[in-house]
């Protein structure tokens, strides 16, 4: 029996100590996640493009400096990993949100497949406000993952035929709201010539296509892109509509596209998709091109702290007294069990009060059928 | 108690599978309507819907066809607001980002309690009307009270159905401790969803029967008990018609065999008993979008291929020993399997034991609607271990049974005490590393 309850002692520890001890999971201190079915998981390859437009990721560590880095990557439809692929990773911090920062440390993995590829840091940076921006040596056909911060509006999908576009127009329909960003699939966007428009996507009131523009919005004269979603963040529509925000049902659109942009569609059509909504603000967050910090995405990262937060501190920020008082009750309770253990144990009767006296396997109880 | 208290305190708003559709179905009982209402939707107003990202408002509406959309709409956007201050976003993987999403198709497009029975939300409902609470965060909790009350009556009920039973003392707290300890059942203790109520209900049939077959009470009355019983858990929701209407046959084939004596029922109750169990079939069967019954041939086959799969099998496993934040994480695989594997070698122990009770037919009585809950989830084709919850006497008092496999007092002690103690580890781990972690170590974005 001193055994038993030695041995339940040491079960009831299992869980504070798992949970606040040496076996304590890792837990990332940044965890930047793609959500299931959704749009976002539209793939950002390589660029090849200059240093400007790499793309990386901000982020915020609310103690330590980074221990290690995931980044999500995708495979690319007909690339190969050559045999000394690497990823390298500049990291560079600052002790404001918008800088001026400091590279700290150059990061280098190597991709074996899709998926998370770890980067570990050899020392301590000061923070607590961080960037991480891909290089590339050698040559591979992997690309970090990109999701939103906002809502899918209309969902075009991706599609099953591709051609070459430099001129498109056609409506976008506006029943889930008002754009946010508009997202175009494509297999490849062509170089703009030189001292020539870069892609761009202008939008008109569909009753008046005529009439003034509403928005125009550019890519990056450098951007180069091998399979992905041309993305264009559209500024505030609403202000641009003024009386007509609530009546407009669709807007007309127009893709001036450079040279070699080939874009991907189903059915004969083009099919763009919006994202509508307002990101969160998240100051020291977002999608990097080179110095340029975006609101509305991420790249899909987890961070991990050399001084992580214990779940005692987590307990306390995010669950406060009440947390750890249902946490003291669940030790109790199973305490409260293994006493019940003890006393049922101890207890010399071990037939229940309505077991009939006589041979258990004999006659049957009362009143049933034999 | 304790535990249920526990779970209470730290399982944050929102937390429980489906909280959302079920508190706004129980909310709006709770303001004064009744789902009454079977309005058509015409294909074009579904597609309309669907464009609007408004579907979940237009089913709902479909079910109370008084409350007009605007109310509908303020509802879901209350409901949002609380789902977004005790940062769902970050606590369920695949959920999207809700910042500004005033509808729940944001969450789970096409998603709806619509289509479930009105009972159990009108408990719900009506206890916060007559209490006066009308928001939706005071539904939530009065949701969970139920859920708490109802944990700890199955737990009660397990342990006198094996009392019932003949099962020896350290049997009986074995089937104790694992009603109260095993992780999912206890988090059950926490939650707003109508399978708490199916799960109550589906006990108390099972302990009608146990009472009757221990010959506590009279097999008529038990019978009538266990088929009224019956009937209320399919109107609860279709998940808790297969375990009782098992346990029902059960006693149907136990009392009207040839062998029947004076102690058997009279032939009135025998067959109201079958006809309650018909009307809950046909209740199942009839149910507006009943999810319980493949619409087709290729429904059927589709779901059973689903249920070849192993991952539908580990999901269900994870589901029914331990998942966190909306089933997006569960515990280790190890763990779910240790656990499992040691519930199945203990089964078949209590196969044994039970054998040894006085009681004829016991091990028909307790297996039957294990087999016919788990058969029920698999032509449900959802991977949910929920659903497994209306047969959890069942599951209890045949592991508890392992202690009455052996003959000697101090190895049923030595039995009984194992199981425990791996119960408590069980529940410690599940309830630290899994609830504590999950829903306030590691939050994403």
């Amino acid at each position: 029996m001193r055994l038993a309850l030695v041995l339940g002692l040491g079960a009831l520890a299992l869980g504070p100590l798992a949970s606040l001890g040496p076996l304590a999971p890792e837990v990332p201190a940044v965890e930047l996640r793609r959500p299931g079915g959704s749009l976002h998981a539209g793939v950002l390859p390589l660029a090849t493009s200059p240093l400007a437009s790499w793309p990386g990721q901000a982020f915020e560590l609310a103690s330590g400096s980074p221990r290690r880095l995931d980044f999500e990557l995708a495979a690319l439809t007909g690339g190969a990993l050559a045999e000394d692929a690497a990823v390298v990773l500049c990291l560079s911090s600052s002790s404001q949100p918008e800088g001026p920062f400091v590279e700290r440390e150059r990061l280098r993995a190597r991709p074996t497949a899709a998926g998370w590829l770890s980067f570990k840091t050899n020392a301590a940076h000061p923070g607590p406000y961080f960037r991480a921006h891909r290089a590339r040596e050698g040559d591979f056909a992997m690309a970090p993952r990109l999701r939103a911060r906002l809502r899918p509006g209309t969902w075009g999908g991706w599609g099953n035929q591709a051609r070459p576009v430099t001129r498109h127009v056609g409506e976008l329909p506006l029943e889930a709201g008002l754009p946010a960003a508009v997202v175009v699939p494509a297999l490849e966007l062509g170089a703009p010539a030189i001292g020539g428009p870069p892609a761009s996507l202008t939008l008109r009131s569909a009753s008046a296509p005529q009439g003034p523009d509403l928005a125009q919005v550019s890519l990056p004269a450098d951007l180069s892109l091998e399979s992905t979603w041309l993305w264009f963040p559209i500024p505030d529509l609403a202000g641009a509509l003024g009386e007509h925000a609530d009546t407009t049902s669709s807007l007309a659109y127009r893709l001036d596209l450079p040279p070699g942009t080939v874009l991907v569609g189903r059915g004969g059509q083009l099919h763009p998709s919006t994202l509508v909504g307002q990101p969160e603000p998240t100051p020291g967050f977002g999608f990097l091109r080179g110095e340029a910090r975006h609101d509305d995405r991420d790249l899909l990262v987890r961070v991990w702290s050399d001084r992580p937060e214990g779940l005692g501190a987590k307990l306390q920020d995010r669950g406060g007294a009440q947390v750890l008082l249902g946490a003291l009750l669940a030790l109790l309770a199973s305490a409260s069990v293994l006493l019940g253990l003890r006393r049922a144990c101890a207890g010399a009767d071990l037939r229940p009060p309505s077991e009939p006296d006589g041979d258990p396997d004999g006659d049957p109880a009362p009143g049933l059928p034999g | 108690m304790l535990l249920a208290l526990a779970h209470a305190l730290v399982l944050p708003a929102w937390m429980g599978e489906d909280e959302p559709w079920h508190v706004e179905y129980a909310t709006l009982i709770a303001r004064g309507h009744l789902p009454t209402a079977v309005a058509p939707i015409t294909a074009p107003e579904l597609a309309e819907a669907r464009a609007k990202g408004e579907l979940a408002i237009k089913m709902m509406h479909r079910r109370f066809g008084d409350v007009p959309l605007e109310e509908h709409r303020e509802l879901q956007a209350e409901l949002l607001d609380g789902l977004r201050a005790s940062a769902f976003s970050s606590r369920v993987d695949w959920s999207d980002d809700l910042g500004g999403a005033r509808t729940f198709d944001a969450v789970a497009p096409g998603f709806s309690a619509a289509h479930q029975p009105p009972a159990y939300y009108l408990v719900v409902g009506t206890t916060a009307r007559v209490l006066g609470v009308t928001s939706a965060t005071g539904v939530l909790r009065i949701g969970r009270s139920f859920a708490l009350v109802a944990y700890l009556l199955v737990i009660a009920l397990g342990i006198s159905s094996a009392r019932a039973l003949g099962l020896s003392a350290p049997a009986v707290l074995v089937v104790g401790a694992l009603l109260v300890l095993w992780p999912m059942h206890a988090r059950h203790a926490a939650v707003v969803n109508n399978d708490v109520a199916a799960k109550l209900l589906a006990s108390v049939a099972f302990w009608f029967g146990a009472r009757g077959l221990g010959g506590l009470t009279s097999p008529t009355r038990s019978l009538l008990g266990a088929s009224l019983f019956t009937l209320l858990a399919a109107g609860a929701k279709p998940t808790g018609l297969p375990a009782t209407s098992a346990v029902v046959l059960v006693l149907l084939l136990l009392w009207s065999s040839p062998r029947r004596d004076a102690a058997s029922p009279a032939r009135w109750p025998l067959a109201l008993g079958l006809t309650l169990v018909a009307l809950g079939v046909v209740l199942v069967l009839t149910a507006h979008h009943a999810p319980v019954v493949p619409g087709s041939l290729t429904g059927l086959t589709d779901r059973l291929a689903r249920a070849g799969e192993p991952r539908f099998w580990r999901a269900l496993a994870s589901t029914f020993v331990g998942s966190f934040n909306w089933e997006s994480r569960s515990l280790p695989q190890a763990v779910v399997l240790t656990a499992l594997g040691t519930w199945l070698l203990a089964a078949l122990a209590g196969l044994g034991g039970l054998a040894r009770t006085p009681t004829r037919g016991l091990r028909l009585f307790v297996c039957l609607p294990l087999a016919a809950q788990l058969g029920a989830v698999v032509l449900r084709g959802a991977a949910a271990g929920r659903y497994l919850f209306p047969a959890m006497l069942a599951f209890a008092i045949l592991a508890g049974a392992a202690v009455d496999a052996a003959e000697c007092p101090a190895t049923r002690r030595r039995i009984a005490s194992a199981l425990v103690i791996g119960l408590v580890a069980l529940s410690s781990y599940a309830f630290w590393a899994g609830l504590l972690g999950n829903q306030y170590a590691r939050l994403g974005a």
